[in-house]
């Protein structure tokens, strides 16, 4: 049976290169092929015939496999490439940073705040790291992770922004960013679900709208009351504002009973025409069967 | 080898909660003049078994969703060959026992040798993995793979292997039927009529049992033409039969209405009759509710005729309420989803399936000859009631299966004998 099953391999193998990772496969494969055996004698068949047939098509379709095996190779070698580059990319990248940090924290004494250039590198690679990432899946149009990425990446750009208003220009209310930060998450998230044709994109727009307008009713409510004129605000009757998620969803509501009705409009126009008003003499006499 | 985790089909959960109905098996018994190679028959099994990976595998239950474990097995595990004084008897026994969804294999086939010449095969398998249409396919393909096997055509061994999802019973459809059809969200399920069979109480000294009526070729041959002359099928002239029986032993009035379930092969929506998919069930009941009983069978028959057509014309006959599970299947938990269905589902009380011609030919092994053969559905609970039919050799077999007493059996043979009774009206109806 042994010699049965290397010949059959030997025969499928000279489908791709001669290739020494080919070669490792094919001893694998007799393995898998000899394990399959004793595990069809043991269960009961006896048949050597039979056996083979089995354990042969156990494996699928063996010349497919053998043709992916050869392409994901040479890919695989590629995105190994490409990762070392991308690993020796950010290791220099780091360490150039480390080095700025060290030289400005010994010539100008920058140690605090000068710890955001490491801080900022880091959000930096780690953003660029999850583009590549994103890419790939968008190429296999895979949205939800890339959605997730997109998102991460916003929460990374948000801190570092507030960090550098808080730490660097001491802008009052500064905080206030991870109010707008929201807003800003669900707003590109929308936007991605409507450049992917995504099913909820319809639902997403009004929540993603309602979100906006709380959230920029909150943020002109305290920037005005705590940082420009705390007589004036908008709390009342700023709150309207608020309504504008139910706005967007009243508006969607009846563009999509309109074109409901014209779409039903249009089917049965053409049912009549198709039933009523068009006519053929063979309706006289066609039958069903 | 790696053992794979297979995904529980909406049929497959669906069957398992019938667990609460009936015992989840699929009876077949198959009686032959001569002896089996037991040898080729394992091989050829095994075989079979290999392809199919449900039927090595075992239910798991989680709180999200149920998956297919394949399991480790031998043939020993399938198949069993016992000489015996009394082959029917024991393979009658047989048929009784039960597989339960946690075991490495769902099929157990028994062979019962007696004096040397005569041979009954005796088949259950988990209602979970197919039904009885797919059954039928599998006991022809055994016969078929046994008779290759031992003239050494190892190359024509075969068993379909694709997909066992139940939305195959779309891919003849498409624009707007596909999409209606998929809408058909609406509940079917819940029957208006709760007539019951008159099955004692239930008890400890219930146990499994089958109880079968034969109608010989002869008279079958004469039911079949007097159908033909009315221009009613052989299913319409069953149904008349019960319906009128089950006015009679059930005690209605004339005039009450009485819906009697009838099991439909979801398997004419499929490309090809689902000859590409996988191992699986695509069955669902049709209910014939019929508003009086008639005054004579031919009345009876206009009945159910009546009753029937609307189903007949309906171009989705049996799509109803497939979306619905699939949905509850799809966004609720197991349990949630067994207890959401539950609460919509009614159970047939009074069910017929007519798992119609068991093709002798098909269903002889090499060197044997077929002489007696049936199957029947799962073994019922009280209150449930289901007779299967099945024809061989143009002799039909009516069965029964439930988990009752002997008094149980003594009313279902009354329900037979006055199911017998009807026949022969309806045959006394030729011009």
């Amino acid at each position: 049976m042994k010699e049965r099953f290397k010949a059959y391999l030997e025969r499928q193998f000279r489908l791709i290169a001669p290739t020494k990772a080919a070669m490792e496969l094919r001893k694998q494969l007799l393995v898998e092929m000899l394990d399959k055996e004793q595990e069809l004698r043991i269960k009961g068949i006896t048949d050597d015939d039979l056996i083979y047939k089995l354990t042969v098509e156990s494996f699928g379709d063996l010349p497919q496999r053998l043709k992916d095996f050869e392409a994901h190779m040479v890919k695989s070698d590629v995105i190994k490439r490409k990762i070392s580059a991308g690993i020796s990319i950010a290791l220099a990248v780091a360490v150039a940073l480390t080095l700025a940090y060290v030289i400005m924290g010994v010539t100008t004494h920058l140690w605090h705040p000068g710890w955001l250039i490491m801080l900022g590198g880091l959000f930096a690679g780690v953003t660029v790291a999850l583009g590549f990432v994103a890419v790939r899946l968008v190429k296999a149009k895979k949205y939800i992770p890339v959605r997730a990425i997109v998102a991460v990446c916003e929460v990374l750009l948000t801190v570092f922004i507030y960090l550098v208003m808080e730490l660097l220009t001491k802008v009052e209310g500064s905080y206030l960013i991870f109010l707008a930060m929201v807003p800003l998450l669900l707003g590109v998230d929308t936007a991605i679900a409507f450049l992917t044709s995504s099913k909820l994109r319809w639902f997403e727009l009004p929540v993603f709208v309602e979100l906006f307008c709380v959230m920029l009713y909150l943020i002109l409510g305290l920037a005005l009351a705590n940082y420009a004129n705390p007589t004036v605000h908008i709390w009342h009757p700023g709150w309207i504002l608020c309504l504008g998620g139910v706005v967007v969803l009243v508006v969607e509501f009846a563009v999509f009973m309109v074109k409901r009705a014209k779409r039903k409009n249009k089917s049965e126009k053409q049912k009549i025409e198709e039933d009523y008003i068009k006519t053929d003499e063979a309706y006289w006499t066609q039958w069903d069967d | 080898m790696k053992k794979e985790r297979l995904k529980a089909e909406m049929w497959d959960r669906m069957q398992f909660l019938f667990r609460n109905f009936y015992d989840r098996m699929v009876h077949l018994k198959l009686c032959y003049d001569g002896i089996l190679d037991k040898d080729a028959l394992k091989n050829v099994i095994i075989y079979m078994v290999e392809k199919a990976p449900v039927l090595h595998s075992s239910f798991n239950v989680t709180a999200t969703e149920p998956y297919w474990q394949e399991e480790a097995y031998t043939v020993d595990d399938i198949l069993s060959v016992t000489v015996t004084d009394n082959a029917d008897r024991d393979a009658d026994e047989f048929l009784l026992g039960v597989i339960p969804f946690e075991n490495n294999v769902q099929i157990k086939i028994a062979l019962f040798e007696q004096d040397g010449n005569k041979t009954v095969l005796a088949l259950r398998v988990n209602h979970m993995c197919m039904d009885g249409g797919d059954l039928k396919y599998f006991i022809t393909t055994l016969c078929e793979n046994y008779n290759a096997f031992k003239e050494g055509e190892h190359a024509e061994l075969h068993i379909k292997t694709g997909s066992r999802s139940f939305d195959q019973v779309y891919s003849k459809m498409e624009g707007d039927d596909l999409k209606h059809a998929r809408g058909l969200y609406h509940n079917v399920a819940k029957s208006v009529d709760k007539v019951q069979f008159p099955w004692t109480e239930a008890s400890v000294a219930d146990v499994n049992r089958i109880i079968k009526r034969k109608i010989s070729a002869e008279r079958f041959a004469n039911m079949r033409a007097v159908a033909k002359q009315m221009g009613i099928t052989v299913n319409d002239a069953i149904m008349a039969m019960v319906v009128r029986t089950l006015y009679e032993i059930c005690g209605l009035k004339d005039n009450d209405s009485l819906t009697v379930s009838c099991a439909i092969d979801l398997r004419k929506h499929i490309v090809e009759g689902g000859a590409n998919g996988g191992l699986t069930n695509h069955t669902a009941w049709l209910a014939c509710r019929t508003l009086e009983k008639g005054e004579t069978i031919r009345d009876t028959v206009v009945n159910v005729l009546r009753a029937m057509k609307k189903h007949k014309r309906d171009k989705y006959i049996g799509l109803y309420s497939l979306p619905l599970l699939k949905l509850a299947y799809t966004i609720l938990p197991q349990d949630i989803a067994e207890f959401a269905i539950k609460m919509g589902y009614d159970n047939p009380l009074l069910a017929v399936s007519n798992i119609g011609v068991l093709d002798e030919k098909k269903l002889t092994f090499d060197g044997t000859t077929i002489t007696d053969g049936f199957m029947s559905g799962a073994v019922k609970n009280k209150p449930y009631f289901l007779m299967s039919v099945t024809t061989l050799k143009g002799e039909m077999t009516l069965s029964t299966t439930t988990h009752g007493t002997s008094k149980d059996v003594a009313i279902v043979n009354n329900y037979f004998d006055v199911l017998e009774r009807n026949f022969d009206d309806f045959c006394a109806c030729a011009e």
